[in-house]
């Protein structure tokens, strides 16, 4: 949902970077659109590398559980 | 062994502490197995728990700075107070970005914090497995 919001966010923006180059001569405009298409690019990625890390980190946490587990069945079958 | 409350700091005193007794075979018997699987266990939680929390996030003074810029530019736009409202307005949100990115750093480190117990419990059921 962010990353959507986030995407029509930053055509927003090309379409202010656009307007103020083309149809208005306002570099203001032009500068808000940068601005604009740049921070909603930003969350976006921040948003994914979230969901990536996220991702990695379950991969991880069950990965060291099942070395824990066989660490402990190791030590169940030598009755310790 | 300890079961203080966990900080970063403290995960990675605990872990170099591991690889400080890992390195020394006399050591590695069933009490201090049993020892460190609980440890790892309880840094690996840590660690996950850092990487899903959520960190911080744009405060209050990075929205109201944005908020107050929008009412402003929209009040007199086109006029200087305006164009001040929204240069603030744009401030306060690239601040509140700085938030953002600073919470994905911080979720990186704790995935590093992360890979280092999965390196500990794999050097941990090697250790198990050579066991005479």
């Amino acid at each position: 949902m962010v990353v959507e919001g986030s995407v029509l966010l930053a055509v927003l923006g090309l379409v202010m970077m656009w307007a103020g180059a083309v149809l208005l001569s306002s570099p203001v405009v032009l500068l808000a659109g940068v601005s604009l298409a740049y921070m909603a690019a930003r969350v976006a990625g921040l948003v994914m590398s979230r969901r990536a890390m996220a991702r990695e980190s379950r991969a991880l946490s069950g990965e060291t559980a099942a070395a824990l587990r066989r660490v402990e069945e190791g030590l169940a079958r030598r009755g310790e | 062994m300890t079961s203080d409350p966990m900080d970063v700091v403290a995960a990675e005193a605990l872990l170099r502490r591991f690889e400080v007794e890992a390195a020394q075979p006399a050591s590695v018997d069933a009490a201090w197995l049993r020892g460190w699987v609980r440890e790892l266990r309880r840094l690996d939680a840590f660690a996950a728990g850092l990487v899903a929390g959520r960190g911080p996030s744009p405060g209050l003074g990075e929205v109201g700075l944005s908020a107050f810029g929008l009412i402003l530019g929209i009040w007199d736009f086109g006029g200087i107070s305006g164009a001040i409202g929204l240069g603030l307005g744009w401030v306060g949100l690239f601040l509140g970005l700085g938030a953002w990115v600073r919470a994905v750093r911080d979720a990186q480190a704790a995935l590093a914090l992360q890979h280092r117990v999965h390196r500990a419990a794999t050097l941990l059921d090697a250790l198990s497995q050579a066991r005479p």
